[in-house]
C-alpha cells in the first residue's frame, strides 16, 4: 500500500480531487451505461406481459 | 461459414443464444475493473513527475482505447447491414452508438481533469484532443439522426452511411500525436516497442482495460437484446420470455 | 458472395477510399494550422508571425532557467533539440511539471527583439513513467528529441 491513513489517501499530496474526482464520473458513467439497460428490460417486460394480459382478456370475452 | 453467420443473424437465434452473456460479462468486467481500482490507486506507484495524478491514467487510457473500439465495431455492423442487409447488425450498430458516446464523454473528461494538474490546462485545440471531440460528436450526430429516422419509421441505412464515413477519424486520432505538434504525449504502447512504464503500471491498466472491453460487450449485447425484444414483441417466443420470470 | 452483395461492399470500400483520401489532402493542406505550435526552428527561420498571439514548443533546455530575484520573472531557452533554440521570458506561476530538460508549450508573442513574451506556460510530458525510486536509480534525463524536430 502506497498511503499511510486514510488522510493522505484523500489528499494525495494535494492531488486527491483531481484522481478521486476523476474515478468518481467514471463509475457514473459507467453506472448509468449499466442501469439504461436494466430499467429498458424490466419495462419491456412488464409492457409484453400486459399485452399478452390483454391479448387473453380479449380472447374470454369474445367466447 | 456462412451458414453460421446468417444463423447468428437471426434475432431469435441470437436472442436464445445471448441470454446469460450480459450477466456473465458483466460480472466479470466488473470484478477487473474492481481489481484495477483498488490495484491503481493503493498499489500502484505514484510517477516520478506527475505523482499521483498518474492514476488517472487507469480509468482516462482505457476508456480512449474502448471508446475508439466501439466506434470500429459500430462501423463494422453497419458494414455488414448495408451489405448482406441483416437487420440484427443494424440494432448492434444502433446499440453501440450511445455506449460509445459516452465513453467518448468520459475520456474528454477524465483527461481534462488529468490535464489540469499536469500540463496547467483543462483542454487545448491541439489535434489529438480535438480529434477525439469529433469522435464524441460524431456518435452524437449518429444518434441525433437515428433518432429523426425512427420518427419517420426508416431504417438505420443512412446511420450507417455516416458511421463509415466518420471511419476516417480513427486513424487521424490514433496518429496524430505522430503526425503533428500536440500538446498530448505519444503513445506508451506500441506493438513493436516494450511499454513505456514498469509492470506495477501496466499490469493494473491491463486489468482496466479487460475490464472496459467486458463491460462494453456486457452492456451491449444487454441492449441489443432490448432492442430484438422491443421489435418482435408480438412474436411468440418473445411473449414466452417476458412471462418466463 | 451474391453479386448485388459485391456490388454493395464495392460501393463502401468505395465510400471509405474516396472520404479517406479528401480527407488527407485536407489534412495535408491544413498540416500548418494543426500544429499546436511553431518549433524553435520555424521560429528563428521567420516561418512564425511576430508580434500576434502564438504558441511556441520545445524542450526547456539544460541549465538555461534564470529566475529573477526580484519578482517573478523566469527566462529559459526552448529547443528543438537540432541546435535551435529561442529564449523565452515569462512572469508567473509555472506549472509542477515545468523542468528542465522537459517539454514545455509556452503562449506569447514573438518580439521583433527575437525574445518570445510568454502569457502562458503549458508543461508537456512524454510517454514515459515510472516509480521514483526507478528514476532515482537510473538517474539519467531521457533523451526527448523526437517530439521537436518533426518539422512539417
Amino acid at each position: 500500500m502506497i498511503f499511510e491513513n486514510l488522510e493522505d489517501f484523500f489528499w494525495m499530496e494535494g492531488l486527491g480531487p483531481f484522481v478521486l474526482g476523476a474515478y468518481f464520473i467514471t463509475f457514473v458513467v459507467l453506472g448509468i451505461n449499466l442501469f439504461f439497460p436494466m430499467i429498458r428490460e424490466k419495462r419491456l417486460r412488464f409492457e409484453l406481459r400486459n399485452e399478452n394480459y390483454e391479448l387473453r382478456s380479449d380472447a374470454r370475452f369474445e367466447e | 461459414m456462412l451458414g453460421w453467420f446468417h444463423r447468428l443473424g437471426s434475432p431469435k437465434t441470437f436472442f436464445g443464444m445471448s441470454q446469460s452473456w450480459p450477466k456473465t460479462f458483466g460480472l466479470l468486467s466488473l470484478v477487473l475493473l474492481a481489481l484495477g481500482t483498488v490495484w491503481g490507486l493503493l498499489f500502484a506507484p505514484p510517477d516520478y513527475q506527475q505523482g499521483h495524478s498518474v492514476r488517472i491514467m487507469y480509468v482516462h487510457v482505457p476508456a480512449a482505447a474502448v471508446a475508439q473500439s466501439c466506434y470500429l465495431i459500430m462501423a463494422i455492423s453497419s458494414a455488414v447491414f448495408l451489405i448482406w442487409n441483416i437487420k440484427l447488425a443494424d440494432w448492434a450498430a444502433k446499440s453501440m452508438a450511445p455506449i460509445g458516446a459516452s465513453l467518448a464523454f468520459l475520456v474528454l473528461i477524465t483527461g481534462a481533469i488529468w490535464g489540469k494538474p499536469t500540463w496547467g490546462t483543462w483542454w487545448v485545440w491541439d489535434a489529438r484532443l480535438t480529434s477525439t471531440l469529433v469522435l464524441l460528436l460524431l456518435y452524437l450526430g449518429i444518434i441525433a439522426l437515428r433518432n429523426a429516422l425512427e420518427e419517420k419509421g426508416n431504417d438505420g441505412r443512412p446511420c450507417a452511411v455516416l458511421a463509415l464515413v466518420g471511419l476516417v477519424n480513427l486513424p487521424i486520432i490514433k496518429y496524430s500525436v505522430d503526425w503533428w505538434f500536440t500538446l498530448h504525449q505519444p503513445a506508451s504502447f506500441t506493438l513493436t516497442e516494450k511499454p513505456k512504464m514498469p509492470p506495477e503500471m501496466w499490469i493494473p491498466l491491463l486489468l482496466m482495460a479487460a475490464g472496459y472491453y467486458l463491460f462494453v460487450f456486457s452492456v451491449w449485447t444487454s441492449r441489443i437484446r432490448n432492442e430484438i425484444i422491443s421489435r418482435e414483441r408480438k412474436t411468440a417466443w418473445a411473449k414466452a420470455w417476458a412471462g418466463s420470470q | 458472395m451474391k453479386p448485388h452483395r459485391r456490388q454493395r461492399l464495392a460501393v463502401i470500400l468505395f465510400l471509405l477510399i474516396t472520404v479517406g483520401s479528401g480527407v488527407t489532402f485536407m489534412l495535408i493542406a491544413l498540416n500548418e494550422n494543426i500544429n499546436l505550435f511553431y518549433s524553435a526552428e520555424q521560429i528563428l527561420t521567420g516561418a512564425a508571425p511576430k508580434n500576434k498571439t502564438i504558441k511556441a514548443g520545445g524542450m526547456v533546455l539544460e541549465g538555461s532557467v534564470e529566475r529573477s530575484p526580484h519578482n517573478l520573472e523566469v527566462r529559459f531557452l526552448i529547443s528543438d533539440m537540432q541546435g535551435h533554440s529561442v529564449p523565452i521570458i515569462y512572469t508567473g506561476i509555472l506549472p509542477d511539471l515545468f523542468r528542465e530538460g522537459q517539454g514545455v508549450v509556452t503562449e506569447g508573442m514573438l518580439e521583433d527583439s527575437g525574445n518570445f513574451r510568454a502569457s502562458r506556460v503549458l508543461a508537456k510530458h512524454d510517454e514515459n513513467y515510472m516509480p521514483p525510486e526507478l528514476a532515482d536509480m537510473l538517474n539519467e534525463k531521457h533523451v526527448q528529441n523526437k517530439s521537436w524536430s518533426k518539422i512539417p
